[in-house]
């Protein structure tokens, strides 16, 4: 750094007393991936289940956040997305022979094409992209659950075979967590570095000022092409996980319902948060496990939580957490 | 004129069912600061936001260093070199300081990618840039962020600087800065139009005034003559001046 950067940097410090963000996000990053990785790995059995279901989700709810968080793109489809990836992996492998990761691959393409096909609906301003989008997931459903010649229709499809890596093929539990905990923590890692790089600092400000973010130089549309199309690859491979998973793949598991699950899981964990993401799937996923008795109202208590983190944590758990300590920064000092 | 930059030729713009500007026209010279007064609802701020592309002239005629800018992107114009500052200031509150200014600063990833010497410049003319490097922009008082705005506009070498009402609501003391500010950027070589409703600071800065009412010009001409004018003041700006 320059001496110049390097006095204004000094000078920050100095009057903020803080650790930078980009710090602080990887100081995150080791905690969540820490835990990721210890956690499911040394219970086992059901927690390994949880740990599985839990991955998929953060991966998931990691691209619509840097959709709807970071770039302020809201989007009501996203599990459709998902759903072309598991498909088009599932597919590939079952029908065409081809290796998992060359189907992930494809997954994440096919989210990809479908995301920036999606994306051509930026012309439409304000609520109708919105509520296009949802119209789009709604499709995308449709097609899934009636093209039965390719997808099965409603009876889905069984027989998921297993990974194959390498020449390797991965059977286990603990094996699909091992692809899953490093995909995650891959990919986690990448938008930490694009987050605060070039491209995600204009994504921050299409987020928050559109009009200025414009007024300074920045490409909105395309920009806002390039966002959702990465949002929808990063759920095609979020997607191409979950039948490896739950050993069947079914429409059922991408409609409206999920993508708003997805939407609650980064409301509650903070919006523009990419741990807050992770943190909000980890919760959506494990209290309802608990909380089997009262199934019925889920989805009742998922609306409740959103409504409550709304008005007590408007900037959600990661939001309260930085807040907190830096409180206690204060104090000390 | 063979010096200027930026001229208006009977530009329309509407805004839903709303015809704002109504065949504006006027120029703003080169290495200039021409002030844009007017009443309120005259159509000031939408002038900005038509050259600048983000309203988009229906009818007329925009241009820029003798290129014809209506209908381009707001992208597009920018990087002709316009830079805009608004009336909000623009500013991206969870962005830190540094951050709000390398999105400005095309060509650099990293602060240390930045043009060292004209950051030094920056800093110089608004301390709080320098101050508040690594605070998120959103946690700085009205007038520190209108010194990001400023600082943020500045970061490359513009052409032309469009600002909109930057001393609004602002302490006199920051007021005074701005004014400096703005003379040492007229120095550096760039032209200003400015919408400015204090009038101590608009004589203070002010080389040429274009008055516009109901979306029209209704006069033009060199500020000192403007402001030596009481009754034109008066009809056009509602003004009384004070001996």
């Amino acid at each position: 750094m320059s001496t110049i950067a390097k006095e204004a940097h000094t000078a920050s410090h100095q009057s903020t007393s803080g650790v930078s963000r980009h710090r602080r996000d990887w100081a995150a990053f080791a905690v969540i991936v820490g835990i990721l990785w210890c956690l499911p790995l040394s219970l086992g059995g059901f927690y390994l289940y949880l740990g599985l279901a839990v991955a998929i989700y953060a991966i998931s709810a990691l691209g619509l956040q840097i959709m709807v968080g970071l770039a302020g793109q809201l989007s009501l489809g996203h599990a459709a997305f998902m759903g072309i990836g598991a498909y088009t992996s599932v597919l590939l492998q079952k029908n065409a022979g081809v290796p998992f990761p060359a189907a992930l691959a494809a997954a994440a393409l096919a989210a990809a094409a479908a995301g920036l096909l999606m994306a051509q609906l930026i012309r439409l301003s304000g609520v109708y992209f919105k509520i296009a989008t949802f119209g789009f997931g709604v499709v995308v459903h449709q097609i899934l659950s009636n093209w039965t010649a390719l997808t099965g229709g409603s009876a889905g499809v069984r027989a998921i075979p297993a990974i194959g890596v390498l020449g390797f093929q991965i059977e286990t539990r603990t094996g699909l967590f091992v692809c899953e905990a490093l995909t995650l923590t891959l990919l986690y890692a990448l938008l930490i570095r694009l987050s605060h790089g070039k491209i995600g600092r204009a994504f921050r400000a299409l987020g928050q000022n559109e009009a200025a973010a414009r007024s300074v130089g920045i490409a909105v549309a395309r920009y806002r092409m390039m966002v959702i199309t990465l949002g929808c690859a990063i759920a095609g491979i979020a997607g191409a996980y979950l039948p490896h998973l739950m050993r069947f793949l079914s429409p059922e598991s991408f409609t409206w319902y999920e993508s708003l699950t997805c939407l609650i899981m980064i409301t509650l964990g903070g919006l523009g948060s990419l741990p807050g993401a992770i943190i909000g799937a980890a919760i959506l996923i494990v209290a309802p496990e608990y909380l089997r008795d009262f199934a019925q109202y889920k989805m009742f208590a998922f609306g409740i939580l959103l409504v409550a983190s709304m008005i007590l944590l408007p900037r959600g758990i990661a939001g309260a957490g930085m807040s907190l300590s830096r409180g206690k920064r204060m104090h000390a000092q | 004129m063979t010096d200027t930059l930026l001229e208006l030729d009977n530009v329309h713009t509407h805004i839903g069912l709303y015809h704002i500007l109504q065949g504006l026209g006027f120029r703003a010279q080169r290495n200039r600061i021409t002030l844009l007064l007017g009443r309120n609802g005259a159509g000031k701020t939408t002038t900005l936001r038509t050259i600048m592309g983000l309203w988009p002239a229906s009818a007329g005629r925009i241009s820029f260093a003798g290129a014809d800018i209506a209908g381009r992107s707001t992208s597009a114009i920018s990087r002709l070199g316009i830079a805009y500052v608004p009336e909000n200031m623009g500013i991206f509150p969870d962005l830190s300081v540094k951050q709000n200014m390398l999105l400005a600063a095309r060509k650099a990833a990293r602060a240390a990618d930045m043009d060292q010497q004209r950051l030094e410049w920056i800093f110089g003319l608004f301390p709080a840039v320098h101050q508040f490097w690594n605070k998120p922009a959103g946690k700085l008082s009205g007038g520190q962020k209108q010194m990001v705005a400023m600082a943020r506009a500045i970061v490359e070498p513009r052409q032309l600087l469009l600002i909109d009402e930057p001393s609004k609501g602002l302490a006199p003391a920051i007021v005074n800065n701005m004014a400096e500010a703005m003379l040492k950027l007229k120095e550096s070589g760039a032209s200003i139009l400015l919408v400015e409703q204090n009038l101590q600071l608009a004589r203070e800065v002010g080389d040429e005034v274009a008055i516009i009412d109901a979306g029209r010009l209704v006069h033009a001409g060199p500020a000192d003559e403007c402001f030596a004018r009481e009754d034109l003041l008066k009809t056009h700006l509602g003004l009384t001046l004070c001996p």
